[in-house]
């Protein structure tokens, strides 16, 4: 067992590529196998990353580190390791793979066995992004995922798929060469020769230079969250993928975004970060309220949803401006809560678009009747996403509208607006599909959730009501590396007076000083 | 001058010579029913060398020999090595695609070595007028083979393009010679560094002069602009196979020999030819990737990609000496690599003397042929240079040592006009897994041996992705050993 | 100046010229007896800077070898005899601006340079040639006859008859 835990990580990334492997030389013909085989892969993943939880410490620090050589020339090291801030994203992940490959196993029916291999290479990529602790690890990861997601989208993906495709693949990596470009300046300036990232933490850059490679890769990051306003790619890439690449691309891809700025970003170029977090939280709040008022118009359920999601991961971004313990706390929890939430969504979104071929909220009216589970799935799912206390959804943006006050109460009563907003497009929305009269004659004879799809969104809302209730469970294994975070850049962003006239050694010149005034 | 001969540097350049006449005698001794075996024996040849350079690298002989004209150290032997690899894939991409397009005839092969041989002499030249020989030797084989289909008319005119243009970047490279003569009274590449290195600022400009011509010569060869003019014709125009023997051996040998002079005899003036080779690196960038995305046809799109990436190659060239050298030839086996297959990819489907051109010919491909595809699409991914491919790698490093330099800038320029390069690779990949098929599937099965050379393209590409490890310490010990 | 300088301007202003006639001329054949003083020009020249041998070269190989041929082949091929060339002046202030910068970067680098110069009495060269190819231009020496074979190979290959087609 010590040798498994010592190498969790590793199982956990190699796992799916075996498994993809595997699935890829197996024959074209038999899907169904396919299909089983990346279930069981998945599953066992998932199975395998609640190890994870079971050994985890409530401390700060990385855990279940391994370290490796890999390219010893440049100082690039294969070094993984977790901590609070990217446990639960990493469960997150393991927790979405099967459920979005059992989600789609009919919904799939050609070139299953491509689909399969790109969801499992595509789920090694996701854990690989939120475990890496080198730079350069971190960046292979980041764009190596971006290639299944491109398949997915545009080989399974609804009429506009190649274009949303497409518009997906250039906005992302446009994004993220400028960070890759950061990279490299960072790992010239720094000298340490090292990619590492916690060495790289420690040599700490100028600030003048800091903004420009913050810049970049904050550029990186806020086109994946996505931030206000380099969301454009996010609703054609939503509406156009299939179900299993909404799930996952809402679910964890984005997530990505506000990780990478937690985890690289803010700690690389804590004075830059500093310095723009007020930009930063207004962009959020934008974000909020835009795209609450976005989905407020909608008249396609997949784009309610997709603008749905930049509301959300405002909030998130918001919690991250703030960088008080409680907003960061708050931001990784609504990342997972918008992963629950919106995955679900997007699944019973597809569902609907699977019976009846359409997603137009005009098509439906009254399903309350004709289809009762779904109808109580779907509205406790939007209970969920509208924040209603009790659900995962509360906790989250509570946590952030409370941690950041302190930042700004402005923004926090602007935020609380987008909230309210939530409520209205979300609750509207499920009025006119559900209630009133079935108007429609399409929608009599629609069937209600078959086995299979309950399979797929029990645990989705038991998860999102257990969250709701129990979320101490989550946030005590976030918190103290939240809080470490917060005290890592307090530190380094102290007035710079407080550090030079402190107990440290003192600066090299002013020992110099006195040799060269008796030159 | 010591009264023995030493010509064991020499040896690969020897052997695939020989090898070139045994196929010219083969196809002469065989009787008009048969078929004369160039392929095997070619092939032979090519591996034979190899164990020379590996026996080489692995014993003595590593010396300057014949006055200084031509040595076999580490730097040498990566060359060749690698020069060796990438005429082997290429004559394994042959016979299928002669035989579909009805020119199965020894000289091919032997014009095919003969180039090799002059390749060889390139990148183990110490001294400028053998190397201007070995140019010239590999030119001109290459010339005969872009015209080798008599009855078209492309692909004549892409051998007399290549001739004219050829002959005046040779006029350059020879002009330049003789300035580089004129300041320091010797053709030796060691010679010209202790004289350059000691010039007084009036004779420095002659000596800048005496570069910048080479710089031109060696402009045309590997395709960087304004004198690229003639690679999208040329690639166009000669047998596909050819064209990946082009795109990935000459600008792998003349990089080779630019990387000897410039970064080793020159660097003494690289505060001089340094912002010269960054403008030349910037217009190749932004002009090979501008007007690759308004290519219809394969080849074409290809040949600009090519031109493009001798402008990545020329960001790392102006960080030498530094990083520079290792950065560069760990690139051309990436790249070597990549092209081989994408050219090889289209020449296998090669069928009656029709190839896939277009992106209607290779739609839907991902349905009918998935592991062709599979492999295009490594290859083309790779180009664009994301990871887990060597093209990543390849580009990192690069960047990473413009970086280094302190040109920050062509990293950026660089990273930038990757993107711009995906839209047009990723073009492909839409049409062969996104769209459905056009029509029938006519295009040919791949050959046994085109399968090899396909296969070991794209194993080196995911290979060189993953664990580059071990041949960025080959780049290293051999860039190593310029200094 | 010196007669020897009178010589130079008379075989540089002979190339020169004759180089013009070469290019502008409409008609082939004129062209080619005009390529006949360039060649003899730079012979000329090549005797000034002492190149006996060179020179001697120069005369036999080009023309008498090659120019001979060029303009065997010209009357011979009845069509290209009565041709009249076109000399296409396309993008013609681009390539003099360009032309021109380069001849003043040339010249000028040419009048800076300390030429190192060789105060010695003209003295055949013939002994030094042959020693240095078979010397420190051994390789090159040698490598020009794979040189040459290509070029053969690859000629008899272009004009061979297709007998494919």
């Amino acid at each position: 067992m010590s040798v498994l835990n010592q190498h969790l990580l590793s199982v956990l990334i190699f796992l799916p590529v075996v498994g993809a492997v595997a699935i890829a030389l197996s024959r074209r013909e038999s899907e169904t196998l396919q299909k089983i085989l990346g279930l069981v892969f998945s599953t066992a993943g998932f199975a395998l990353s609640l190890l994870l939880v079971r050994g985890f410490q409530d401390v700060a620090g990385m855990q279940f580190v391994e370290r490796g050589r890999w390219i010893p020339a440049w100082g690039i090291s294969y070094a993984v390791g977790v901590d609070g801030l990217s446990l639960w994203l990493v469960i997150l992940t393991t927790f979405l793979t099967p459920l979005a490959l059992l989600g789609s196993w009919s919904s799939i029916d050609r070139r299953v066995k491509e689909f399969v291999v790109f969801m499992l290479l595509l789920e090694a990529g996701m854990i690989g992004v939120f475990v890496a602790l080198d730079l350069f690890l971190f960046y292979v990861f980041w764009e190596a995922m971006l290639i299944p997601m491109y398949f997915l989208i545009g080989i399974w993906g609804h009429e506009r798929r190649i274009y949303a495709a497409v518009k997906f693949f250039l906005f992302t990596f446009a994004g993220s060469v400028l960070m890759l470009v950061a990279f490299l300046v960072l790992y010239r300036t720094a000298g340490v020769g090292s990619f590492d990232l916690a060495v790289l933490v420690a040599a700490p850059v100028d600030p003048a230079l800091q903004v420009w490679l913050f810049l970049a890769c904050a550029l990186a990051f806020a086109i994946k969250v996505p931030m206000f306003p380099f969301h454009t790619w996010l609703p054609d890439a939503h509406v156009e993928a299939p179900t299993a690449g909404s799930v996952i691309l809402a679910g964890v891809l984005l997530k990505m975004g506000g990780y990478g700025f937690l985890r690289i970003a803010i700690p690389l170029f804590p004075e830059a970060a500093v310095r723009f977090a007020p930009l930063i939280g207004v962009l959020a709040v934008i974000g909020i309220i835009y795209g609450a008022l976005v989905a407020l118009v909608q008249p396609d359920l997949k784009k309610l949803v997709a603008y749905s999601s930049v509301a959300h991961l405002g909030f998130v971004m918001l919690g991250i401006a703030a960088f008080t313990t409680t907003g960061l706390v708050g931001s990784v929890y609504q990342m997972l809560n918008h992963g629950i939430s919106t995955g679900a969504l997007f699944f019973l979104v597809g569902m609907l678009y699977d019976r009846r071929h359409t997603r137009l909220i005009s098509e439906f009216g009254g399903l309350k009747a004709i289809i009762p589970w779904y109808t109580a799935v779907f509205l406790m799912i939007s209970l969920s996403s509208i924040a209603m206390p009790g659900f995962n959804g509360f906790v989250g943006e509570f946590l952030i509208l409370v941690g950041s006050w302190p930042f700004s109460p402005t923004l926090v009563v602007l935020a609380s607006l987008g909230v309210i907003l939530a409520a209205g497009y979300i609750l509207w929305m499920v009025k006119r599909v559900f209630y009133g009269e079935p108007t429609n004659p399409k929608n009599e004879k629609l069937p209600d959730l078959s086995l299979r799809e309950a399979a797929v969104l029990v645990p989705l809302v038991a998860l999102a009501f257990f969250m709701g209730v129990a979320s101490p469970l989550f946030t005590k294994r976030i918190e103290p590396a939240a809080d470490a975070l917060v005290v890592q850049v307090q530190e380094r962003t102290r007035p710079i007076a407080a550090a030079s006239l402190g107990p440290v050694a003192p600066p090299r010149a002013s020992r110099a000083d006195p040799a060269e005034a008796q030159r | 001058m010591s009264g023995e001969l030493d010509l064991r540097p020499l040896v690969p350049a020897i052997i695939v010579g020989v090898t070139g006449l045994v196929v010219l005698l083969a196809q002469a001794f065989t009787p008009k029913d048969r078929r004369a075996p160039s392929a095997p024996l070619s092939l032979t040849g090519l591996l034979a060398a190899l164990a020379a350079v590996w026996l080489l690298a692995s014993g003595g002989g590593r010396g300057a020999v014949l006055a200084n004209a031509v040595s076999a150290d580490a730097y040498s032997l990566f060359f060749q090595a690698l020069l060796l690899g990438i005429a082997a894939v290429a004559v394994l991409l042959s016979p299928s695609y002669l035989r579909a397009n009805g020119l199965d005839r020894g000289e091919y092969y032997a014009l095919l070595l003969f180039s090799v041989v002059g390749m060889l002499g390139l990148v183990s030249s110490l001294e400028l007028v053998s190397m201007f020989v070995a140019l010239e030797i590999m030119s001109i084989a290459l010339y005969g083979m872009a015209g080798l289909y008599r009855s078209r008319m492309e692909s004549q005119e892409a051998a007399l393009k290549y001739f004219v243009t050829g002959a005046f970047s040779s006029a350059f490279f020879l002009y330049g010679v003789a300035l580089l003569y004129g300041v320091s009274g010797s053709t030796s590449l060691d010679r010209l560094e202790w004289a350059v290195s000691t010039l007084t600022t009036d004779s420095a400009a002659l000596a800048l002069l005496g570069a910048g011509m080479l710089l031109v010569g060696f402009g045309f060869k590997i395709a960087s602009v304004p004198f690229h003019m003639w690679a999208p014709d040329v690639y166009e125009g000669a047998p596909t196979p050819a064209t990946a023997l082009m795109s990935a051996g000459v600008k792998a040998a003349a990089f080779g020999a630019l990387l000897r002079v410039f970064g080793s005899a020159l660097h003494a003036l690289a505060g001089e030819w340094q912002p010269l080779v960054a403008s030349l690196a910037v217009i190749t960038m932004v002009v090979g990737n501008l007007a690759a995305l308004a290519q219809g046809n394969l080849k074409r799109m290809l040949a600009f990609s090519s031109v493009a990436h001798a402008g990545y190659v020329l960001t790392a060239l102006v960080a030498s000496p530094g990083q520079a050298g290792e950065a560069v030839l760990f690139y051309l086996v990436v790249y070597g690599a990549v092209n081989l297959g994408a050219f090889g990819t289209i020449a296998a489907l090669s069928r009656e003397g029709r190839e896939p051109l277009s992106l209607g010919d290779v739609a839907g491909m991902a349905e009918r042929r998935p592991a062709l595809a599979a492999a295009l699409a490594v290859f083309l991914v790779s180009l664009t240079g994301i990871p887990v491919t060597a093209g990543f790698v390849g580009k990192f490093y690069l960047f990473n040592a413009a970086v280094t330099a302190g040109w920050v800038g062509l990293a950026l320029v660089g990273v930038l006009m990757s993107v711009v390069s995906a839209y047009y690779y990723l073009r492909v990949v839409v049409a062969m897994y996104m769209r459905d098929p056009l029509g029938e599937d006519t295009w040919a099965r791949v050959s046994p041996s085109a399968t090899v050379a396909l296969a070991l393209s794209a194993v080196i590409t995911l290979v060189l992705g993953i664990y580059p490890a071990p041949v960025l310490t080959l780049a290293r010990i051999a860039a190593r050993s310029l200094l | 100046m010196t007669a020897a300088d009178y010589v130079f301007w008379v075989f540089a202003t002979a190339t020169v010229v004759s180089g013009a006639v070469v290019v502008f001329a409409r008609s082939l054949i004129y062209s080619a007896f005009a390529l006949l003083f360039t060649f003899f020009g730079v012979a000329g020249l090549y005797v000034l800077l002492g190149a006996d041998f060179l020179a001697a070269t120069q005369l036999l190989i080009y023309v008498g070898g090659i120019l001979v041929l060029l303009l065997f082949g010209v009357m011979l091929t009845h069509r290209i005899y009565d041709l009249k060339l076109r000399t296409e002046k396309t993008q013609l202030g681009p390539g003099l601006i360009v032309a021109a910068g380069i001849f003043i970067i040339f010249a000028n680098a040419a009048l800076i340079t300390e030429w190192p110069t060789v105060g010695r009495e003209p003295a055949p060269t013939t002994k030094e040639i042959g020693r240095l190819f078979l010397g420190e231009y051994l390789l090159a020496f040698e490598a020009a006859s794979v040189l040459l074979l290509v070029a053969l190979i690859g000629a008899a290959m272009i004009v061979r008859r297709k007998k494919d087609a």
